[in-house]
């Protein structure tokens, strides 16, 4: 995590915690979370626990790998049922047919980390 | 027209695109520059202005657009850097808009150049991944391809466009690279080729990808009666639509991944100021930095309607004959893409358009086209609309 007001998510994350920001001027609600209220203004905010429910609005699998990374894997944008959007990857192994947009997914907060895995309710990966 | 001045385009100049290690950036800017003049028939001591389009982050060269404007021997003339990612030509045609519409400047050199394939797939690959927010999404491995990849996906689910639709743009763009001797790639490929190439990022194949490039390619901007008064002979070009527009730089806050809202502002700016429709486009550049990202042009540009793209490629609406000729110089696709020169280039196609300079891919009678410049998934988008005087 770089440098920033909200890197205190990393500390949540390793206490399993999933959190946004919210504004205590006007209540905004931010994930992925931001310090600074882009509706008040207000420098003034807390964090607030998701649940990681979510629905998959897109995906991709990723075959060109930057320096660092190695290919394949996928990688998924959600938007939060408790609102907000994030993006994740799915775990290693994960085959392209695999996954579908619409899907019901969760996100599970281990070892510090964040990562998609398919809701219970939704085919296995 | 309100009391501003109208902008002219009295030059233009694009060197070939491709891996250019016979040359460094501002001798491959030079080169545009020189056919520019050339083509103006002006000295460039009437230049009063320079704005340079470039992504500093590829060249060795630090603070590029001194070095640049050096080599080019253009002091004492004021000169800018634009950096807008892939639309960082679009910017710098904006900044010269802006210098000449104002009154301030009369005579603006606009160039536009890149040199990337000093740096291998994966270097560029982690590069372009960090347009994207380095704080919520680089951190999984994100790639340039991988932000549009999940534009097609979602674009797919929505609205039923195929991997064969977009696989069709490529198809038709590197066609008509083929007459074109400035491009990168000059091989016609088939549907098949496309869909069999390695996945880049799923849906996007190898062929729906532009490629890294090295060039150049430059703009002449005047005033208009500076413009007359130099260049009394030549076909004249104006700038008279020139929109830019941002939208968010990361997808978790751009809300709808199936179009870009910026290129419809940016659109909305262009078509009002040159007092037009999409209708009355006649030749048009569009940013086809991948297949999808032409497809949602299409449809942010008013060219079809929304979620209509796919059926668009069908009727083939934007091959030459269609309803609007789109890529016909063999766009990003075949040309090759220097992410600074890219938007300058895609001007300089659309005035030899108007000026009935094209030969085989000519657009006959055009008298009314436009660019599309994005730089990044929306962040900036520049759209110019170019009017022949009648």
């Amino acid at each position: 995590m770089i440098p920033s007001r909200v890197a205190g998510f990393e500390e949540l994350l390793r206490e399993g915690r999933l959190c946004a920001s919210r504004c205590r001027g006007c209540g905004y609600t931010s994930m992925p979370p931001r310090a600074d209220c882009p509706a008040c203004l207000s420098a003034e905010w807390k964090w607030v626990e998701r649940g990681g429910a979510a629905t998959l609005y897109s995906f991709t699998t990723i075959h060109s790998a930057p320096v660092g990374f190695s290919a394949p894997y996928v990688i998924g944008v959600v938007d939060l049922d408790e609102g907000g959007r994030l993006m994740a990857p799915f775990p290693r192994g994960t085959a392209d047919s695999d996954v579908r947009v619409g899907m019901r997914v969760q996100v599970v907060v281990s070892e510090g980390r964040y990562e998609l895995r398919a809701a219970s309710s939704d085919h296995p990966i | 027209m309100d009391e501003m001045t109208r902008v002219a385009i009295i030059g233009a100049g694009h060197t070939r695109f491709g891996r250019r290690t016979d040359a460094s950036v501002q001798e491959l800017a030079f080169d545009a520059l020189r056919e520019a003049l050339h083509d103006a028939a002006i000295e460039s001591s009437a230049i009063d202005g320079v704005a340079i389009g470039s992504v500093p982050e590829y060249h060795q060269q630090r603070s590029l657009s001194g070095a640049v404007a050096t080599y080019l021997n253009l002091a004492p003339c004021p000169v800018w850097l634009t950096e807008a990612a892939c639309g960082s030509g679009g910017a710098a045609i904006r900044v010269g808009w802006l210098a000449v519409r104002s009154g301030v400047h009369k005579v603006v050199a606009v160039i536009g150049c890149q040199k990337m394939t000093d740096l291998g797939t994966a270097e560029i690959q982690a590069l372009m991944g960090r347009v994207g927010d380095v704080q919520w999404e680089s951190r999984f491995g994100t790639t340039f391809p991988a932000y549009y990849a999940l534009f097609a996906r979602r674009h797919m689910h929505e609205f039923g466009t195929t991997p064969e639709q977009l696989a069709a743009i490529a198809v038709k763009n590197h066609g008509y690279g083929v007459g074109n001797p400035l491009a990168m790639f000059r091989k016609p490929i088939t549907i098949d080729k496309v869909l069999s190439s390695p996945m880049v990022a799923s849906p996007l194949h190898l062929f729906d990808c532009c490629a890294n490039a090295d060039g150049a390619a430059c703009l002449l901007l005047a005033e208009e009666r500076t413009a007359r008064a130099l260049c009394p002979a030549k076909p004249r070009v104006f700038l008279d639509g020139c929109g830019a527009a941002s939208a968010s730089m990361s997808v978790l806050t751009a809300g709808d991944l199936t179009g870009v809202p910026s290129t419809r502002e940016a659109a909305r700016q262009a078509y009002e100021q040159a007092g037009c429709t999409p209708r009355d486009i006649q030749v048009a550049q569009l940013h086809d930095g991948f297949t999808i990202t032409e497809l949602m042009a299409y449809e942010d540009l008013g060219f079809c309607g929304r979620g209509e793209g796919g059926a668009f490629v069908d009727g083939r609406g934007p091959w030459l004959h269609g309803v609007v000729p789109v890529n016909v110089d063999g766009g990003i696709k075949a040309r090759g893409h220097p992410i600074g020169a890219t938007g300058v280039s895609m001007a300089v196609e659309i005035v030899r358009q108007l000026r009935g300079d094209c030969g085989d891919h000519q657009v006959p009678g055009a008298s009314l086209g436009l660019m599309q410049n994005v730089g990044g998934v929306g962040q900036y988008v520049f759209v110019n609309v170019m009017r022949r005087e009648a």
